[in-house]
């Protein structure tokens, strides 16, 4: 038994799109002052309240750039979208490293912002630079059965 | 990839991500701004920058500063 996708319209997509867009640029180049564009005022990463979270980037490092692809949209209701995108990064050695994100995006007055995200990094070796595999999205964590 | 777009005087400002694959297997990656203006021939790119990510300062917005 699989999951069901109940696709979006084209216009939403696109949103959507450009909304996972902005992920990176916000985070690689620790532009807080932008995260309203992104998320919402209560969001979560990975469980944890991403205003905590902001406050422990490295400030004045130059982050490795991340990389959005592969974004598939589950809609849930009018107004929540579930969200499974790849992500990869590419390091200043020129190696890059691969993951999962999964997102659960509503709708606001500002727009679609993230409410919550989880990310698991994908196949990579257990001397990875950021940490071995933690491969815990699967399409059950995307789109929980119905009862 | 993961181009953001929004309105400018003048146009359209795009931030992208550029990726390049080496002959030996390496990637590396890029921040690409562009300024685009319409033309009776349609969109077409007036201004582009190009940001390295690697091997120096890379950060192209703070979050309330323009980006192009």
């Amino acid at each position: 038994m699989g999951v069901r996708v109940v696709p979006v319209d084209a216009a939403t997509y696109a949103e959507v799109r450009d909304l996972l867009a902005r992920h990176p640029h916000v985070f690689d180049n620790i532009a807080l002052a932008a995260l309203p564009g992104a998320y919402t005022d209560d969001a979560t990463l990975g469980g944890a309240p991403l205003a905590q979270l902001a406050n422990g980037l490295p400030f004045g490092r130059v982050m490795f750039p991340h990389h959005t692809t592969d974004i598939a949209v589950h809609r849930v209701d009018d107004d929540t979208l579930r969200v499974w995108a790849k992500y990869f990064v590419l390091r200043g050695d020129g190696t890059a490293g691969s993951g999962d994100y999964q997102d659960t995006v509503v709708r606001t007055p500002r727009g679609w912002r993230i409410a919550e995200r989880d990310a698991s990094r994908g196949n990579r070796p257990d001397d990875d630079p950021d940490g071995p595999s933690t491969r815990t999205l699967t399409a059950a964590t995307w789109i929980p059965s119905a009862d | 990839m993961n181009t953001e777009m929004k309105r400018v005087p003048g146009g359209l400002a795009a931030w992208s991500r550029l990726v390049t694959i080496a002959g030996d297997g390496s990637a590396a990656s890029v921040d690409v701004l562009d300024l685009l203006t319409e033309t009776p021939a349609g969109w077409r790119v007036a201004r582009r920058t190009v940001h390295p990510r690697h091997g120096g300062p890379a950060v192209v917005a703070d979050g309330t500063t323009p980006w192009v």
